[in-house]
């Protein structure tokens, strides 16, 4: 096939992906809440292995690639009881991968990162299996054999671009991927549609195969099941293990476990599933006995490829391989992105806390994707020529299922110890690497060939204790897992489950700067909302569990230790909490008579303020009545005791003597018409017309203004307000008084409505206020010609009493201006305030 | 004996003016603080009868001027407030008597005797 075809149609399903995923991120969101996604997600687990593998394994060994399949199958039964409790203590504790549970349960520093690096070390062939399935079938198609050139590495490129992209937006890796999930759906569904098509054409043009086997006796073995009992017990070990490894895989737990949106979509994902298993399954036998009868030459797992092509139909072998491109793609970027959160939550977290750059950790997330899919990439340039698909990923499924013994005891046994789980996992890696790991490295010439036979007959990595005739793969599943459930069990048995670890309690203030600090504003915010109610000790563990999900558990531990102290234990729990709620009833107690304090002193202030405020009213009114009392006294005395005065001086003194008289008696009147007013009286507010008011106080101040020869003008708008009417012709008497007094030959008052409020202004063309005054002229004993000094301050209480202001404008000659509320404002029934 | 009356009501200031000069005395008269310190400066006073509540510089700030010249005169204050915080104020800042607003002629012209006794 045109090998530019091949490269363009892989690059636009690659493409094709990643819309797949923008979709699934913007507008497709909904699909990524169905069941169905969730269930199409799941069959990650079906990988390039899958689509070719299978049916070379068929093609060589019979059925039993069938016990990969079945595996998945009965483990998904057991769904009420194992994937509930997951998906419930997943959810609790924000948990991204088995290395976290096992962290949490426990509690072990060396747990966590043990598991994540054997993790990543172990699932290296299984990624590079893909990178090969992807690179085999494409040299396949371009028609040459050797050498593996890389189209591999462009391919390994884009996808940990893919998993970068979708997968490590936010830091919080427990948060869900929609687009990711839904591109794996996608991929699922192309892989199992591509695979039954390719089946379904191959036995529509070929026919049934299954009668021509009579004729050929070499391939009656692949449809009878195994003799004696290696074979049962390959079969059976197989079927543990990969149910093992469906539960396992980093993979499966973030598609099922981390991207799970709703827990009732296990109820279709446990039959649907393992009806997508039987599907997929349906056409690789038939394939297989095609490939051996037709290409009894070829490479079996390229038969998926190759029939299609010996049928003549490129396009359905074009079909095929993208069935392929996505079985392997779907794999590499989940399987990749799940690494990653592993290998930066527990082994890179800590070191950066350390060296204070724990902000950088998401960049170093992805950063591990990109090493993970490169050391993938090494291990398939090193050692991937030497072993079929299958085997390689079997040896990664073995490595996986080495969590099984802490896992699972974990989570059902409580027997099960630190100590326990530690040697388990420790045994069964080394046992591991022993039989499979190492040996595969051998194999591709890697490690010396004499490594397969061991330092002694018993010793031998493929036979331990001499046992012979299983094949390697059951042989060092069997080994590992023996020994590191054996250890689990036996060193669990013989420690001491240590009491929990002590728990801390803290405040939610200090709590929230540190996630503020580590994770940003949003999760503070939101742990904030969750944790406005809950205790010192509740909240501690909500934000370790806040921080655990995106930092890893162990660094989460750590940066709360700043924070937080030792909860007391708990038999002191009850005392304390005891304790604590009578010294809140306490504060509340002190808070309540605080309160009652401050009202008193309040009430004290008003009345000093009001008692003050007559104190001041009674000084401004002697002071002003003392100067004309002292005048009227002096002159009436002269006049007494100078009877030989000239009459000149007399008139002078009996027109001093009449004045001051007057200013007496307006003072007075004055201050009466201001008691009057406050005397107990309470506003008497009533619907007003303002400019009939105006005109009525210009009426009644016409006479002073006649005898001084003043012009009084008035603009007048009509406004109605809701206000005391005698109090407001009061000010009007007053301003305009003191506007006589000053002005030269002109006065004038206006009255307009602005923004809900009537404004008066009263104008004079006299000298105006000296500019040192003009704070001064509303307060009392502030008089500058004559005035009594009480107008203004009287003038200013009133309008204060009404809800309105007065003040003393800029300008030439003098304008004071004050304003009237239209409505009620407030309830204030003295003006003397 | 010249004396300086410092009032800013023409009603106080005409009777005193006449009062005083009928006993014998030279009057010069200023209605603001500025004005009395203006006189000081241009001549020597024996007395100052002084008012607390002027416009703009009051009594005290003429007071505390007036204690800085050379040849200070005796100070009368006069006020209508009467405040014993005032009075004591005034004798702090120097001020030789205080009468209180209001006041029969007789009482000042005594005083004022007694202060232009006492030089």
């Amino acid at each position: 096939m045109n090998p530019l075809l091949l490269l363009l149609s892989l690059f636009l399903y690659l493409g094709l992906l990643f819309l797949v995923a923008l979709l699934g991120e913007g507008r497709g969101r909904f699909l990524v809440q169905s069941p169905w996604a969730y269930t199409l997600s799941l069959a990650v687990y079906a990988t390039a292995w899958t689509f070719m593998g299978s049916v070379g394994r068929a093609a060589m060994e019979g059925a039993s690639f069938l016990p990969i399949y079945l595996g998945p199958t009965l483990v998904l039964l057991l769904w009420p009881f194992l994937h509930e409790k997951l998906l419930s203590l997943a959810r609790a504790h924000r948990l991204t991968s088995w290395a976290d549970f096992l962290y949490l349960r426990f509690g072990h520093g060396l747990l966590g990162p043990l598991a994540a690096a054997f993790l990543v070390v172990g699932l290296l062939p299984y990624l590079a299996l893909q990178l090969k399935a992807i690179a085999q079938a494409f040299l396949f198609l371009r028609g040459e054999e050797e050498p593996l050139t890389d189209i591999a590495l462009p391919t390994a490129l884009l996808l940990a671009l893919f998993a970068i992209l979708f997968g490590t937006r936010r830091l919080d890796p427990s948060e869900r991927h929609q687009g990711l999930v839904l591109a794996v759906a996608f991929e699922s569904f192309v892989k199992l549609l591509a695979l039954l098509l390719v089946g379904g054409v191959v036995l529509w043009q070929l026919g049934n195969p299954f009668p021509r086997v009579q004729g050929h006796p070499e391939l009656l073995p692949l449809l009878l099941p195994q003799e004696g009992l290696t074979g049962y017990l390959e079969w059976a070990s197989l079927m543990v293990l990969s149910g093992l490894a469906f539960l396992f895989l980093p993979r499966q737990f973030h598609v099922s476990v981390v991207e799970n949106t709703d827990p009732r979509h296990l109820h279709l994902a446990a039959w649907a599933f393992p009806l997508y298993l039987l599907f997929i399954n349906l056409p690789v036998l038939p394939l297989a006995l095609w490939g051996r009868l037709l290409l009894p030459e070829g490479n079996p797992d390229l038969y998926v490829l190759a029939l299609p092509l010996e049928l003549g139909s490129a396009p359905l072998a074009l079909l095929a391989f993208l069935g392929g491109v996505s079985a392997a793609t779907a794999m590499v970027v989940v399987e990749s992105l799940a690494l990653s959160i592993l290998i930066s939550n527990h082994l890179l977290s800590p070191l950066l806390l350390r060296f204070r750059a724990l902000g950088s950790l998401l960049l170093w997330r992805r950063i591990s994707i990109l090493a993970v899919m490169l050391l993938a990439y090494l291990y398939f340039r090193l050692a991937g020529e030497a072993y079929a698909l299958v085997a390689m990923g079997l040896i990664s499924f073995v490595a996986v299922a080495q969590l099984a013994p802490a896992g699972l005891l974990g989570l059902f046994w409580k027997g099960a110890t630190p100590q326990g789980a530690l040697a388990g996992l420790l045994g069964g890696i080394v046992i591991w690497a022993y039989t499979l790991f190492l040996p595969a490295l051998a194999r591709s010439g890697w490690l010396p060939s004499f490594f397969l036979e061991g330092p002694h007959p018993l010793l031998s990595p493929e036979g331990l204790l001499g046992i012979r005739g299983l094949d390697p793969v059951t042989h060092g599943f069997l080994a590992s897992l023996t020994l590191n459930l054996a250890l689990t069990l036996g060193v669990s048995l013989f420690t001491r489950r240590e009491a929990l670890q002590e728990e801390r309690t803290g405040e939610v203030e200090e709590l929230a700067a540190l996630l503020r600090r580590v994770l940003g504003p949003e999760a503070e915010e939101s742990f904030r909302h969750q944790a406005r109610a809950l205790p010192g000790r509740e909240a501690a563990g909500l934000a370790e569990t806040l921080l655990a999900g995106s930092v890893g558990p162990a660094t989460a531990k750590l940066l709360l230790l700043s924070v937080t102290r030792e909860a007391p234990p708990e038999a002191l729990r009850e005392e304390v909490e005891e304790a604590a709620r009578e010294s809140r009833e306490l504060r509340a107690y002190a808070q309540a008579l605080e309160e009652a304090r401050k009202e008193l002193a309040e009430a004290y202030e008003r009345l000093k303020a009001l008692d003050q405020a007559k104190d001041e009213l009674l000084a401004a009114v002697s002071h002003e009545l003392k100067t004309p009392l002292t005048a009227v006294r002096a002159l009436a005395e002269i006049l007494e005791a100078n009877p030989d005065l000239s009459e000149e001086e007399r008139g002078r003194f009996v027109s001093l003597l009449a004045k001051e008289t007057a200013r007496l008696s307006r003072l007075v009147e004055e201050i009466l018409a201001y008691t009057r007013l406050q005397a107990g009286v309470p506003l008497a507010r009533s619907p007003t017309d303002l400019r009939a008011l105006a005109e009525e106080a210009l009426a009644l101040v016409e006479p002073l203004a006649r005898e001084r020869g003043i012009t009084m003008e008035s603009h007048l708008a009509g406004v109605q307000a809701l206000t005391d009417r005698d109090r407001v012709l009061q000010v009007l008497l007053n301003l305009l008084h003191n506007a006589l007094r000053h002005a030269r030959s002109r006065v004038r008052l206006e009255l307009t409505l602005t923004n809900r409020e009537a404004l008066f202004r009263v104008f004079d063309d006299g000298p105006g206020v000296p500019p040192q005054a003009r704070a001064l002229v509303f307060e009392p004993f502030q008089s500058f010609s004559g005035g009594t000094g009480l107008g203004l301050f009287l003038a200013r209480r009133l309008v204060e009493s009404l809800g309105g202001r007065i003040w003393l404008e800029e300008g030439e000659g003098a304008t004071f201006a004050f304003t009237l509320p239209l409505e009620v404002e407030h309830e204030d029934s003295g003006g003397g305030r | 004996m010249r004396i300086l009356v410092v009032d800013d009501e023409e009603s106080i200031l005409v009777p005193l003016e006449f009062l005083l000069k009928k006993a014998g005395h030279e009057v010069v008269l200023a209605r603001t603080g500025e004005e009395a310190l203006e006189a000081l400066s241009r001549g020597a006073f024996d007395l100052m009868v002084l008012d607390l509540m002027l416009p703009g510089m009051d009594g005290f700030a003429v007071l505390e001027r007036a204690k800085a010249l050379s040849q200070r005169p005796k100070v009368l204050v006069l006020t209508a407030r009467g405040r014993e915080a005032d009075r004591a104020k005034a004798l702090a800042l120097g001020a030789e008597a205080f009468m209180a607003k209001p006041f029969g002629i007789q009482d000042l012209l005594s005083q004022v005797e007694e202060l232009a006794g006492g030089r």
